[in-house]
């Protein structure tokens, strides 16, 4: 075979496989990305019949893709589709969490208390709108959702995480105490609630227990122990320098 | 031929395979970079969504083009404040509406600042606060930009914009900088205080509330407000804690 004839085939097989290959990973990106859509509106939802879903699923599909403004257009559009409650509080959930990727924390709040007047019950409507409140440092009304959650799921894991952020936010530490323990009650692996019960250790001067609850957060794998460990001296410092007492760690 | 010192032939199995990698290498590096173009691409018009106030410029569709270019210039990598800020003029002078007249006024301030140019900036926006007294951005630019040399504008555009939106937290957080810096510990700390009453995560005005309680040597609020710093997981305590030592120690 001439030489000039080996080199044309090999590069036009290198083009072919390198062509396959792409359009094979962005296949399989795509597939990926719709069963995901698929998975968040419902295994047994008819796309075809729903024109509610349907949209909705094109939304989400667009969330995924980054393609904000679509989304919500889409989304907004599901909303008008949907009959039922449950279903128009959840594209209300997705336009929200699309705001919320685009900084528009405004409109995403108010999507987020649409969904809750619609649908009261939902636990997860509940719960998103409570964080969204607790980014934006309003923490009575975080605190107001948050135990709505818990009306309809007792001892909620990160409901109660977050009641015990919020109080600890608030410089009500006896209250945060409470709620951090209920959650390692609930689960004693939890070690963000460990972490932050240790810092609450420091912070009223227990530094037997900071160090117990340090040492859980160590336990369950807490991801910045370097810096707790900075927070936890800092606190204990600080304590000192002003109280001059003996610390009893 | 020769390569590289290296006599082809194109009948080894591996000069072969080493055609077959250096022609692949040559077909992949254009698709990869199309395809990193394309994310960022994406990522820009993301970018300029989030930037761009969708109820402005009402069905004027050529005007919302225009601005979402002048966007695009200034999100881009090869940023040019210039070009933008000419675009906004331009888009100002021939809208009719006050409120986007306003909006264009303050954009075309934001490129001048960033351009380094504080004066020319603070010149628009008091031209958008002229045309829309209730442009809170533009009031709370004109006091910061006041805030190192005329301390009763400043403190007048940060009570102007508390008038429109008393939910602004940072411009509490500003006046107690303002009051702070012109010597008026109380009125500093009551601003503060109500910052940290609107928004209860905000940890910046709860190190600055710590650090004037020090300075007036109440060891029993400064440890208040410094706890109630960390509780709520201030990032750079180390900075705070120099400060706050610093200030007990004079």
């Amino acid at each position: 075979m001439p030489f000039g004839l080996a080199v044309a085939m090999i590069f036009a097989a290198a083009v072919i496989l390198v062509m396959f290959a792409f359009v094979c990973s962005r296949a399989a990106e795509e597939i990926r990305l719709r069963r995901d859509a698929k998975l968040n509106i419902g295994d047994r939802v008819s796309l075809n019949r729903d024109m509610g879903a349907k949209l909705a699923y094109k939304g989400i599909c667009a969330f995924f893709k980054k393609e904000y403004g679509k989304a919500a257009k889409h989304l907004e559009k599901a909303v008008k589709y949907s009959a039922n409650p449950q279903n128009s509080a959840f594209c209300l959930d997705w336009m929200a969490k699309c705001y919320d990727a685009q900084e528009k924390y405004g409109d995403s709040l108010n999507c987020g208390i649409r969904a809750v007047e619609i649908a009261p019950t939902n636990v997860k409507v509940l719960f998103n709108l409570a964080d969204r409140y607790s980014r934006s440092g309003r923490f009575e009304k975080a605190e107001y959702y948050y135990k709505s959650v818990l009306k309809y799921e007792k001892d909620n894991p990160a409901a109660l995480f977050m009641l015990g952020e919020i109080d600890m936010g608030r410089g009500f530490y006896d209250e945060a105490e409470e709620q951090l323990k209920r959650v390692l009650e609930q689960d004693a692996d939890f070690a963000p609630a460990a972490a932050e019960l240790s810092v609450l250790m420091a912070i009223k001067g227990n530094y037997r227990q900071m160090g117990v609850y340090r040492d859980r957060a160590e336990a369950g794998e807490f991801k910045d122990m370097k810096r707790l460990e900075k927070r936890l001296c800092s606190i204990r410092e600080m304590n000192a320098l002003f109280s001059g007492a003996e610390n009893d760690f | 031929m020769r390569i590289f010192g290296v006599e082809f032939d194109g009948n080894t199995f591996t000069e072969l395979f080493f055609i077959w990698w250096f022609c692949s290498f040559l077909v992949l590096f254009p698709v990869l970079l199309v395809m990193a173009r394309a994310a960022k691409q994406r990522e820009r018009r993301n970018r300029i969504e989030r930037l761009f106030d969708e109820t402005r410029f009402g069905a004027d569709a050529k005007a919302k083009k225009r601005f979402r270019k002048a966007l695009g210039l200034i999100v881009s990598d090869d940023v040019k404040f210039g070009k933008a800020s000419r675009i906004f003029k331009r888009i100002m002078n021939k809208t009719a509406d006050p409120l986007d007249r306003a909006y264009c006024a303050q954009w075309y301030g934001k490129c001048r600042e960033a351009g380094g140019d504080e004066f020319y900036a603070a010149t628009f926006y008091t031209e958008a606060v002229r045309i829309a007294p209730s442009d809170v951005f533009a009031l709370n630019r004109l006091a910061n930009y006041y805030h190192d040399k005329d301390y009763e504008k400043s403190e007048r555009y940060y009570r102007q914009s508390l008038e429109y939106d008393p939910t602004e937290t940072r411009v509490y957080f500003g006046l107690g900088k303002l009051y702070s810096r012109n010597g008026e510990p109380e009125k500093a700390i009551k601003q503060y205080e109500t910052a940290i009453a609107v928004n209860n995560g905000y940890v910046a005005p709860m190190a600055e509330a710590a650090i004037e309680y020090a300075k007036k040597g109440d060891k029993e609020n400064c440890l208040k407000y410094y706890l109630l710093a960390m509780a709520n997981d201030l990032y750079e305590f180390d900075k705070l804690e120099e400060e706050i030592k610093l200030c007990l120690s004079d």
